[in-house]
């Protein structure tokens, strides 16, 4: 994948200003390299259900788009009602991780897609069925044939898919502002709190572009969450799963933040209902610390500065979001994709000029005609409304 | 076609299938398909190389991010899936070389994995050198205790500095401050969070630093790169010996298909020529046959019942008219039967008198002189019109008068040939024809002799038939064969020499006989064409 990293520099010059040093986080790059017309074929097939064998499930039935790029359930369900084995991540920025799913058993995006195309608790489809589907469709073949030469088959449909997954990004958070070097873009607690994230040491693992997503480590580093939780499945041995190796066991990809105040519950396992139950798991079991509730509350309110717009240009509609109820767990809104930040308001009333031109600037235009709405984290902490 | 023809034609069609396959083979192993698995070798060298500047660089650095890091994954997959990609679609790939590519890619699947092994321990190190120090000053400053405290900040200095090189005697001296502060765990009242914490993740970096930094060199250790210096240098020099095998086998190619060609134009060449009269399916044969079949059967003149029997005939001396025809003859007559007739004529059974056996003898001596110097006698050559020499022979044939004579001359191509030798071929014939008449004891008024010469396209023919005894079945396999005659008084020469001159200029030469019907011989020889 190739992802300019435009405006580097500048983020760097910021970021140094920001603290004196090279922060451990970098922001989400604003412009990311795809084939438009990829996309929105990848797009019209994450929402398509006759990937699934009884053409009841989508990719979007547990990567709602409208909700933070994933389904707000603990573990997702999927073809007959059956419940899969971890917490669905969510789909935003994945194309910024190192390896996919929570064991990093794909290296690719498009590795990754057999798994919940295949998988009998998911999509429990064969490709063959699959792809003698879309044959029958009456616009698909020619949408294939109009951009791969060998029509449609399982590589170009995991191509189209994993295309549209890289172009689901969401660049110019509020973090990312400022981490650019706009002051004003966090407010006090919000920057306590991520001063509190590196002084902790969360910023050890949860670091880069996607706030994670680049390492492994192991799930109670310090302390043993599974003695605590007990219980212990196949899917809680992580890592050792792929590698056989004794040092992987229960070490699972460390998770990107990016999206997480709209992500609901947390860990592979979904356990944490809250961010906040997540923060102290983390600080019990992976920092071996204690904190006062002030700490984690400023972390909290930190890592909600994480997710940004969603950059891709397609805003097609969820196909199947509405018959499924919000976690009445969770609390945060919806995310809502199609998000423009000229129209975001923020604190600093900083002229939206300065960002509004580089929004899209690499995406064809968007296909819905749908007024943007306000994007991440708007009316969550209040702090940042108008 | 002979059997060194088919033995040549074998030969170089078994030689041009084997630098065919050569060829093959070669073309199965690109040279290109090496020196790129040599180049992804390379890329992924200098990755590797990079990766491990990286991974150190992730090492000393406390705040850094593992994104560079994590990128160079999928660009050494790339590489090595392409260098795989090489190896499954050669086949012809030597297995040894194939075996150092899995290696090869085992290696760097273990240093991807060593590495990320590093990441996660890393992480922890990290954690633990950046929270000490600020947790030893909290500690510090509230605690009353100042040994406690001393011993605090010594460990988180000490631990610090053993973060960025452990030795035993640091890890030595450190734990037994930490073993010290663990025994006042107990004492260190409000803080007693705060202190424990310290302590466990003192005990964290005391434990961890050391596997950590084992991990690291495994996961920094030159072995990739290694591995990929000898594979590339292997996968060069192999692309190298297919380049020069390929060019080899090329030249081969052609040389073995040119060999093939010239032995076919060769073969080619060969059957185009005269086929040997022995042939049947010459036509030659076919109207000799036909000509045979027309003569008078012997039936009839058994009916007559005139048996067969000798009288007295004028000899007839063929080679006394002239020198000149004299010198020919004899030099023919010395090609035909080379160096070896003295001793041929001198085994010959002599049944006749003694004058007939100092004949022999006379004739070997005279070849014996004459038989190397014959052959180098070249003989003059002219545009020679069958018909004149028809004409010749039949001169002898009149002085014989032992026959009538009947000629059919028609327009022949000229031949380009020695006047002399040709007379001499068909005075042979002809003499061979009165012999026979005379054999047959006919009288000379019933002894006959047809002389018809024809164009047949290119060639000028010329056929004689007579109604003399004609030939026995058994003797016409040696009839051209010198000395086969059976009569005394006569050497046995004729046809022989006939035949020799036929052969001579090309031409081809067919006898058919009836026994005691007559005899048809036909001759045709190559003309010359306008």
């Amino acid at each position: 994948m190739a992802v300019r990293l435009k405006g580097v520099a500048v983020v760097a010059a910021g970021a140094a200003f920001a603290n004196g040093s090279i922060e451990p986080i970098r922001p989400i790059p604003v412009e990311v390299s795809v084939d438009p017309a990829r996309v929105a074929l990848g797009e019209r097939l994450f929402h398509d259900m006759q990937l699934s064998k009884d053409n009841t499930v989508s990719c979007a039935t547990c990567h709602d788009l409208a909700r933070g790029g994933d389904d707000g359930r603990a573990v997702s369900i999927g073809v007959g009602d059956a419940p899969g084995a971890v917490n669905a991540p969510t789909v935003f920025n994945v194309g910024f991780n190192f390896k996919q799913f929570w064991d990093g058993r794909a290296d690719t995006l498009e590795a990754q897609i057999d798994g919940p195309v295949t998988s009998p608790v998911e999509m429990g489809s064969l490709w063959p069925d699959v792809v003698a589907k879309l044959y029958r469709d009456e616009t698909y073949p020619s949408e294939f044939a109009a951009i791969y030469a060998d029509g449609i088959n399982r590589a170009n449909v995991k191509n189209a898919l994993a295309e549209f997954m890289r172009s689901l990004t969401t660049p110019n958070s509020r973090f990312d502002a400022w981490l650019a070097g706009d002051r004003n873009a966090l407010n006090d607690q919000e920057q306590r709190g991520y001063a509190l994230f590196k002084s902790y040491g969360c910023a050890s693992c949860h670091q880069g572009a996607n706030v994670g997503g680049n390492m492994f480590q192991v799930f109670g580093v310090i302390n043993s969450y599974f003695t605590r939780r007990g219980n212990i499945t196949e899917a809680d041995r992580g890592r050792f799963n792929v590698t056989g190796n004794d040092a992987d066991m229960h070490a699972f990809k460390v998770p990107s933040l990016r999206m997480a105040a709209h992500t609901a519950p947390y860990l592979h396992d979904g356990t944490a209902r809250t961010l906040r139950d997540a923060v102290d798991i983390m600080f019990e079991f992976q920092l071996g610390r204690a904190a006062p509730d002030s700490d984690k509350d400023a972390i909290v309110a930190f890592i909600r500065t994480l997710a940004g717009e969603r950059a891709a240009p397609a805003a097609a509609a969820p196909a199947d979001g509405a018959s499924r109820a919000p976690s009445a767990a969770t609390g945060p809104a919806p995310f809502h994709h199609g998000a423009l930040v000229r129209q975001t308001p923020t604190r600093s009333g900083r002229p939206e000029r300065d960002r509004a031109g580089e929004v899209r600037t690499s995406q064809g235009p968007t296909r819905s005609g749908r007024p943007a709405r306000i994007g991440a984290g708007q009316g969550q902490t209040g702090e940042i409304s108008p | 076609m002979t059997t060194a023809m088919k033995t040549g034609l074998a030969v170089s069609a078994i030689l041009l299938a084997a630098a065919a396959a050569l060829y093959w083979l070669a073309r199965q192993s690109d040279p290109v398909d090496y020196a790129r698995a040599g180049d992804d070798i390379r890329q992924i060298r200098q990755l590797a190389t990079e990766w491990s500047v990286e991974t150190a660089r992730a090492r000393s650095d406390p705040m850094g991010d593992y994104d560079a890091l994590a990128a160079f994954i999928p660009e050494v997959a790339r590489h090595k899936n392409a260098l795989l990609g090489t190896v499954r679609d050669t086949p012809a790939m030597p297995e040894r070389l194939a075996n150092d590519v899995y290696a090869f890619a085992s290696a760097l699947d273990a240093k991807e994995e060593r590495i990320e092994r590093f990441k996660t321990a890393n992480s922890v190190i990290r954690n633990s050198v950046r929270y000490l120090p600020n947790a030893a000053a909290g500690i510090a400053r509230s605690a009353t205790d100042q040994a406690l405290a001393g011993d605090v900040t010594a460990l988180a200095d000490g631990l610090g500095r053993f973060a960025a090189s452990p030795t035993d005697e640091a890890k030595g001296r450190l734990t037994a401050i930490l073993d010290r502060l663990d025994e006042r765990r107990d004492t260190a009242g409000d803080d007693a969070g705060a202190f424990a914490n310290f302590l466990s993740h003192a005990r964290i970096l005391l434990d961890r630093q050391g596997p950590t930094e084992q991990i690291y060199r495994q996961a920094t250790s030159g072995e990739v790169g290694d591995l990929a210096a000898e594979l590339a240098t292997e996968f060069d020099a192999q692309a190298a010996t297919l380049s020069r095998q390929a060019e080899l086998y090329t030249y081969g190619l052609w040389a073995a298909g040119g060999a093939l060609i010239l032995v076919w134009m060769f073969v080619a060449a060969v059957r185009s020529r005269p086929a040997p009269h022995q042939q049947a399916a010459d036509p030659l044969n076919a109207a000799v046959d036909e000509a045979v079949a027309a003569l008078p059967a012997p039936a009839a003149a058994a009916a007559n019942g005139s048996a067969v029997h000798h009288h007295e005939h004028a000899e007839v001396v063929p080679v006394a008219h002239a020198a000149q025809k004299a010198l020919v003859a004899q030099r023919i007559l010395n090609e035909v039967v080379g160096s070896g007739i003295a001793r041929a004529v001198r085994e010959l059974p002599v049944n006749g008198a003694a004058e007939a056996a100092g004949e022999a003898e006379r004739i070997a001596a005279l070849a014996e002189r004459f038989a190397d110097a014959s052959a180098a006698r070249d003989a003059r050559y002219d545009l020679v019109n069958l018909k004149d020499c028809a004409d010749a022979a039949l001169a002898a044939a009149h002085a014989a008068d032992g026959a009538t004579v009947v000629t059919e001359f028609g327009d022949t191509p000229q031949i380009f040939a020695s006047r002399d030798e040709l007379c001499l071929m068909l005075e042979q014939v002809v003499d061979n024809a009165l012999a026979a008449i005379d054999e047959k004891g006919l009288d000379h008024d019933e002894g006959e002799i047809r002389i018809t010469t024809a164009g047949d396209g290119d060639d000028a023919s010329i056929t004689i038939i007579d109604n003399g005894v004609g030939i026995a079945a058994e003797d016409r396999e040696h009839m051209f064969e010198p000395f086969a005659g059976s009569r005394a008084d006569r050497p046995g020469v004729g046809l022989a020499i006939t035949e020799h001159i036929v052969h001579k200029y090309g031409g081809r030469i067919a006898v058919g006989s009836q026994p005691g019907g007559g005899t048809v011989l036909r001759i045709s020889l190559p003309g010359m064409s306008e």
